[in-house]
């Protein structure tokens, strides 16, 4: 065997050797699913570079070293360093002179999730009351090269770690740090973490949201150790790929992160699906009620940007518990807003009215304040169309508003103060009555004085938009012309003189309904 | 007050607001200013005299003067006639501001003010000789379920809008579920003035005392489809003279079959013992949505201050009933409606033949919404006391690119009677841009014109005119939620 031969050798052999001693899985026990049996033996395929042949030749040894503990004493002993003999020990002998020469550094490190720890197993089984474990048990008989083939698969750890779930194999059940490290410590290579097979619990159908609700990464996540199972294929890194909160987490922030530059778990494809919940009708209008006080319900997928693309402040109390958009690498979930339901009506606009006094609507929070800023969306119509403002009307429509204002289309009154806003304008174009009435104005009737009582009593807020008071006290009043009361037939003078005797003063010179009050 | 003082005031608002206020998250100072200025040219009516011997007689006291009824008494004949042509150039800044972030969790200032100002022309427009209105300007406390509210500030509801400078408490124990309580000084309806000084010049019978305003609510949800608020209101004169206005209003919203909704409303006025305005809509969605028919209900009954007399004229009710049908398939719309109305009782005496105390109203129109160009056409023909009106309006918008859009609309309408256009028809256009600057400025500005048409028969006001508007808004701090994006959606 030539130096080279040896070189290469040798490393491969101290891979087998801790493939052999550590065990890397290889065909499924005949327990397991179809799936499972596949999936175990993907990892068999993928330790195939790791099966060479016995290139330090131990049964060529056999006699040599009786005893396997003379070379790899850590395996009883329990410590690591002593798992291997010293590059020394080899020379000892191949030193080109005695025997060929072997030129080893010390093992070659394994690419490997596994963790076993040899004296462990050795006193659980003594503890149990078994027979005290030897090499054998596991290896084989050195002599018959069985060192060959890996000889702890899966199936062998299985046997004493029973798998409670029998159609789905150690993939989805097991507690994985019984044997494995965490994927931030495991020095498996992107080729073999590539080659580990999605578990069968992690359809996409169901894994991230389910028809009933609940997502079954999540029901993993808090039904297990997250640290046992999760980690042993995922680093903290990943998980920030969807939780916009990951940060804020503690199962997340337990985590182990990915080394800094370690390229081997690149992010998840993020993938928010629609909850159930979220699909039930007017859910968006409604939600507030299913929050959470902390918001940690949404908190996963959404962000505070969620929450203002249709919240005003002041936020909601949840909404504390979000994190901004910017503070996460996860994209969020993306929210659209829109208008709820009571707006699809194209009559809304002039209809908005009951909405806006009756708290906003069933299912919870529908109220204007939670959208609109009073101060700034009201106010558009409601405040600055008082001086004539453009945006409820449009420019020109005060030309042909009087049919609108006379049909009462929309409450004029509601923004308009009639004295300020429709008899000032009014006066200004000419049409407040002034002086001495005369139906010049109204001289399409004929003789309109006489008939106006009609007009006014049907439409008064039409006549008050022109006229003042002063106008219709000339008549209507003890010191008028003609002392024509204005009363119905069904007015209450006791009521109104009890309510405001003022006003009453305005055409009485006394008490009009008698009694002792001048 | 004087508007020196006035503008001080709301100026060193805005100012500590935006110096106290500390940029943390979500917080600080977020506001508008909107600058719009206006134009108008126009004529006039003034009111004229006509030696009776240049008019012809018609009939029972009944003239005419150049084809037009004209009014006779004596010897001399008084009519409506256009004027000379008067300009406005007039314009106000609105801002509005709120600020976070005062140090204490849970508060804010809010301030809206309005400033006012007349540039030229000789026609004087309403309320720009009004230099300041401070609408609101109030600290707010909210904390858990509670909000408390100090300052100038409004109250929007069944009873409309009404503003006082007092103090709200609002509690809410949980979600649907309201209380709210309030007090103080009223202000006048529609104006941000205490009301012994807001109609002084403008009403020859205006109020010379002030008014406090108490009033409460109770909004809740009793069922997850029920929604309703109770409120009542009472306003009295500061010397205690008398009542200003006692009012209570009910307001339900229900869905009490899928997405069948019914909006109910009503309100009464103690002073008078008697229900103002009422109204029950149901609104149904039909085939998916792509149908909505609405019904409606109504009985209105103007409400009229205390302070006035109009309220002691007893005027009547009307009563009208509605059915609005609206269909939507993508981004066509079109909709179509009809109204009846009937008038109550006057209950007064009628010389010669009564007016007509009902109406109808007709309504017919459609939409078309795409990404670039979006079109609206609407037709509505009105029989009703005192007027009749058929007219229509055409209107396109033009999304020219991102942030600037262009639009032009047409309106031409007839309305006799009670404004004398006659026979005559009206015919009016404009255009308008409305562009989308840096640093989130908007810029809007449009010119329309009105030109009568069929002149023989419209001796009377002269509706030629000329007007146009623009608008400069600048927002301050980036305001989230829809208010920052969604602004009302023009009416008409």
């Amino acid at each position: 065997m030539s130096d080279r031969t040896v070189r290469t050798a040798w490393p491969v052999a101290v891979a087998l050797l801790g493939a052999v001693l550590v065990g890397v899985g290889t065909e499924a026990p005949a327990r397991t699913s179809s799936w499972a049996a596949t999936s175990q033996a993907g990892v068999a395929a993928a330790a195939d570079a790791e099966r060479r042949d016995d290139a330090f030749g131990h049964a060529a040894h056999d006699g040599l070293f009786p005893l396997c503990s003379g070379c790899h004493l850590g395996a009883e002993t329990g410590d690591l360093e002593a798992l291997y003999p010293d590059p020394e020990t080899c020379v000892a002998c191949h030193d080109g002179v005695t025997e060929e020469l072997v030129v080893w550094d010390g093992p070659t490190p394994l690419e490997t999730n596994l963790a076993f720890d040899h004296r462990e197993h050795i006193d659980w089984t003594a503890e149990a009351g078994d027979s005290a474990l030897v090499c054998a048990d596991c290896h084989g008989d050195p002599g018959e090269a069985i060192l060959a083939d890996p000889v702890l698969d899966a199936a062998t750890c299985l046997s004493c770690h029973e798998d409670p779930s029998d159609d789905e194999g150690h993939f989805v059940q097991a507690d994985c740090s019984t044997c494995h490290v965490s994927a931030a410590r495991s020095t498996l290579g992107p080729e073999r973490w590539a080659a580990i097979p999605l578990p069968v619990d992690h359809a996409p159908d169901s894994f991230l949201a389910r028809p009933e609700g609940g997502a079954v990464h999540g029901l993993l996540a808090a039904g297990n150790d997250v640290g046992a199972r999760c980690t042993t294929c995922h680093v903290q890194d990943q998980c920030a790929s969807c939780h916009v909160n990951a940060e804020r987490v503690p199962e997340i922030t337990g985590l182990p992160p990915a080394a800094p530059g370690d390229s081997r778990f690149p992010p998840i494809t993020a993938a928010y699906p629609l909850p159930a919940s979220h699909e039930t009708a007017r859910y968006a209008w409604a939600h507030t009620v299913r929050v959470d006080p902390a918001g940690e319900d949404c908190a996963t997928c959404h962000t505070v940007e969620s929450c203002t693309t249709c919240h005003i402040d002041p936020l909601p109390e949840p909404i504390e518990g979000l994190v901004h958009a910017d503070a996460t690498a996860a994209p969020g979930t993306a929210v659209t807003g829109a208008p709820p339901p009571s707006h699809d009506s194209p009559f809304f606009p002039e209809r908005h009215g009951a909405l806006a006094a009756s708290a906003g609507g069933p299912n919870g929070g529908e109220s204007c304040a939670t959208c609109h800023a009073p101060e700034s969306f009201c106010a558009a119509c409601h405040e600055r169309q008082a001086d004539g403002g453009l945006r409820y009307h449009d420019p020109a429509y005060v030309i042909g508003h009087a049919a609108d204002a006379a049909w009462n289309v929309s409450e004029c009154s509601t923004c308009h103060n009639p004295v300020v806003f429709c008899r000032a304008c009014h006066q200004e174009s000419g049409l407040q009555s002034s002086g001495r009435l005369g139906p010049g104005y109204h001289d399409a009737e004929p003789l309109w004085l006489f008939r106006h009582p009609q007009a006014a009593r049907q439409q008064l807020e039409t006549c008050t938009s022109c006229h003042t008071q002063n106008d219709c006290l000339q008549c209507h009043s003890q010191v008028g012309a003609f002392q024509i009361s204005p009363h119905g037939p069904d007015f209450d003078a006791r009521t109104a003189w009890e309510r405001n005797p003022v006003v009453c003063r305005a055409c009485h010179l006394n008490n009009p309904i008698g009694g002792d009050r001048p | 007050m004087s508007v020196g003082i006035r503008l001080t005031l709301v100026l060193g608002a805005v100012a500590s607001c935006a110096v106290v206020a500390r940029p943390i998250e979500a917080q600080g100072v977020r506001g508008t200013l909107t600058h719009t200025g206006f134009y108008a040219e126009l004529r006039p009516l003034v009111q004229d005299t006509v030696p009776l011997s240049q008019v012809t007689p018609t009939g029972l006291n009944a003239w005419e003067f150049e084809g037009q009824p004209i009014f006779c008494q004596a010897e001399q004949c008084t009519r409506f006639r256009a004027g000379s042509v008067a300009s406005t150039v007039s314009g106000s800044v609105d801002g509005s501001f709120t600020a976070w972030g005062l140090g204490m969790r849970g508060l804010s200032t809010t301030v809206s003010f309005r400033a006012r100002g007349r540039t030229g022309g000789d026609l004087l427009w309403p309320r720009t000789d009004d230099r300041l209105d401070v609408f609101l300007a109030y600290a707010q406390l909210v904390r858990g379920p509670w909000r408390a509210r100090v300052g100038r500030q409004r109250i929007l509801g069944g009873l409309g809008r009404n503003a006082f400078d007092g103090g709200a408490v609002l509690w809410s124990p949980r979600p649907g579920w309201r209380v709210e309580a309030y007090g103080g000084r009223s202000l006048a309806l529609g104006l941000a003035e205490p009301r012994n000084t807001a109609l002084e010049g403008l009403e020859n019978f205006f109020p010379d005392r002030n008014a406090y305003l108490f009033g409460g609510s109770l909004q809740g949800r009793p069922h997850d489809q029920v929604d309703l608020t109770l409120r009542y209101q009472r306003e009295i004169w500061s010397d205690r003279s008398g009542l200003l206005s006692e009012r209570a209003s009910l307001d339900v919203r229900a869905y009490p079959w899928e997405r069948i909704r019914v909006d109910g409303s009503v309100d009464w006025d103690f002073a008078f013992a008697r229900v103002g305005k009422a109204e029950l809509t149901a609104q149904i969605p039909l085939a998916g949505r792509s149908w909505v028919v609405e019904t409606s209900a109504s009985r209105y009954l103007p409400y009229f201050e205390l302070w006035t007399i109009w309220g002691f004229f007893s005027p009547v009710p009307w009563h009208e009933g509605r059915v609005r049908v609206a269909w939507t398939r993508g981004p066509a719309r079109a909709w179509i409606s009809g109204a009846y109305r009937r008038y109550g009782d006057a209950e007064t005496t009628v010389v010669l033949s009564p007016l007509e105390d009902t109406g109808r109203r007709a309504e017919i129109g459609g939409s078309w919404g795409g990404e670039r160009w979006s079109m609206r056409g609407e037709y509505r023909v009105e029989w009703s006391a005192g007027a009749f009106f058929s007219g229509g309006d055409v209107g396109a918008t033009w999304l020219l690119r991102p942030g600037l859009r262009l639009a032009a609309n047409g309106t031409a309408f007839q309305q006799i009677q009670e404004f004398r256009v006659g026979e005559g028809t009206v015919w009016g256009g404009g255009v308008s841009v409305d562009a989308d600057l840096p640093w989130q400025l908007g810029l809007s500005a449009g010119l329309s014109t009105m030109r009568a048409g069929n002149t023989e028969v419209l001796r009377g006001p002269d509706w030629n005119q000329l007007r146009g508007f623009w608008t400069l808004s600048v927002p301050i701090g980036a305001d989230p939620g829809l208010a920052g994006r969604r602004l009302p959606g023009r009416v008409r």
